[in-house]
């Protein structure tokens, strides 16, 4: 029944993505990430990620797009986390983001329960996050992500296996009374070298706006490493 | 006796639970229908279901297997057989209501002995014997010569921890082992 529920979340996103003669904004671009993760006693861990932007392309879907490679920014996330339950952990943190000449703060928080299935893991991730920004209005935000872990070889993934991780995020967003959805789709490839050291990569899909008149939608190329020390 | 000094006992004796559990360990991955040893694969085609069968080869703490696994009338079988295609068990995914009453109440008097607090996740019960007495019951349910044994995958918490394990008792519900449950790094999901 989950993965039904799952899939149909997937086609309700995928129905999203726009392909149409729209004046739709779009921007392509890399988004490289490692995450290096150290527990430190009693269900306890520390994580750090750090992850950057790099725009490649950018347009509308009525003309031809215009080639844009620059930097954007740069996050450097601290979160603090404690295991609860079986695989369940409530963890909080802080995201340093450097933009420019710009510094923009933001406090985390989130609740992920994630489930063992016959040949699957799932998890669910609840999160708020607020961001602060010099002579901008402080953003509220809510989210909810779904994501489904599947062994290509067997019924979990071992050392030396591939797997498909695919994730279905809602992200609602509450700035200056102005509310903002965003929806993401990230199907990605992984590789397990062993349980501590992971590699992920693919496409890391996002659409915003499309409540109002002028949706946005922006193409990552997701690379992401996971390190467990 | 002093509240503490038995409260520091338990933690004790709880622990030295644990340290007595075996890890369990466990790494499979599919195997074609070519790869799999012919009296294995006769033994699957002369049992009364025809389901889509997917076979697995199995390193674990004991050694090395070959699975054949399939589900038929919504019950989850998997046969296991050595490298050599000898078959070892039948393991069927049951129902705790399905358990005999005189076994469920001696394997509850030994999980409340032991923990605390447990909750059972799920069970199975494992036949084992020659091929032809093992294709004999699933045939016609007949239990000559036939070994059985339950495992149950509990949860329970220990130490402020919460943990599984996996326990195995006999047919009358005696205790036979236990081995925790090592669980896979979740990172990759939660960040």
């Amino acid at each position: 029944m989950s993965t039904k529920i799952f899939l149909g979340l997937i086609i309700f996103c995928a129905s999203f993505i726009q392909n149409s003669d729209a004046q739709n904004d779009y921007r392509v671009g890399l988004l490289p990430a490692i995450n290096v993760n150290k527990p430190v006693g009693r269900g306890w861990a520390v994580n750090f990620k750090y992850e950057l932007r790099q725009f490649a392309l950018q347009g509308d879907y009525s003309t031809s797009p215009e080639s844009t490679f620059k930097y954007d920014l740069s996050d450097f996330i601290f979160i603090a986390s404690k295991k609860v339950g079986l695989n369940n952990s409530l963890s909080g943190g802080y995201l340093f983001r450097l933009r420019g000449t710009t510094v923009i703060h933001r406090t985390i928080q989130q609740f992920t329960i994630v489930n063992s299935y016959n040949a699957f893991r799932l998890a669910h991730r609840i999160s708020t996050d607020q961001t602060f920004e010099p002579r901008e209005p402080a953003e509220f935000r809510l989210r909810y992500r779904l994501t489904a872990e599947l062994p290509l070889n067997g019924e979990s993934v071992d050392p030396g296996e591939w797997y498909v991780k695919i994730s279905n995020e809602y992200l609602n967003s509450l700035q200056d009374e102005s509310y903002d959805l965003e929806i993401r789709l990230i199907p990605l490839l992984g590789f397990e070298f062993s349980d501590n050291n992971k590699f992920e990569f693919g496409p890391d899909y996002r659409i915003s706006s499309f409540l109002e008149s002028s949706p946005r939608s922006v193409y990552w190329l997701s690379v992401n490493w996971f390190v467990k020390l | 006796m002093n509240p503490k000094n038995l409260t520091t006992f338990v933690i004790i004796f709880l622990s030295l639970n644990v340290i007595q559990a075996q890890t369990k360990f466990e790494k499979e991955y599919r195997l074609k229908n070519s790869s799999v040893p012919a009296n294995a694969q006769a033994f699957i085609d002369s049992l009364p279901f025809q389901e889509k069968v997917k076979w697995y080869f199995e390193e674990n703490n004991t050694g090395n297997s070959i699975e054949a696994k399939f589900k038929t009338h919504k019950t989850k079988y998997s046969i296991e057989f050595d490298v050599d295609g000898k078959l070892q068990d039948v393991e069927i995914e049951i129902k705790w209501p399905d358990v005999s009453k005189s076994v469920q109440d001696q394997i509850i008097t030994f999980l409340d002995a032991n923990y605390g607090f447990f909750k059972i996740k799920k069970i199975q019960v494992q036949h084992s014997g020659t091929s032809d007495y093992v294709l004999h019951f699933l045939n016609d349910k007949k239990t000559q010569d036939i070994t059985t044994r339950y495992e149950l995958i509990v949860k329970t918490r220990l130490i402020r921890k919460v943990v599984l394990f996996e326990i195995v008792f006999d047919e009358k519900g005696q205790h036979l082992s236990t081995a925790q449950i090592q669980f896979k790094n979740i990172d990759n999901l939660e960040y």
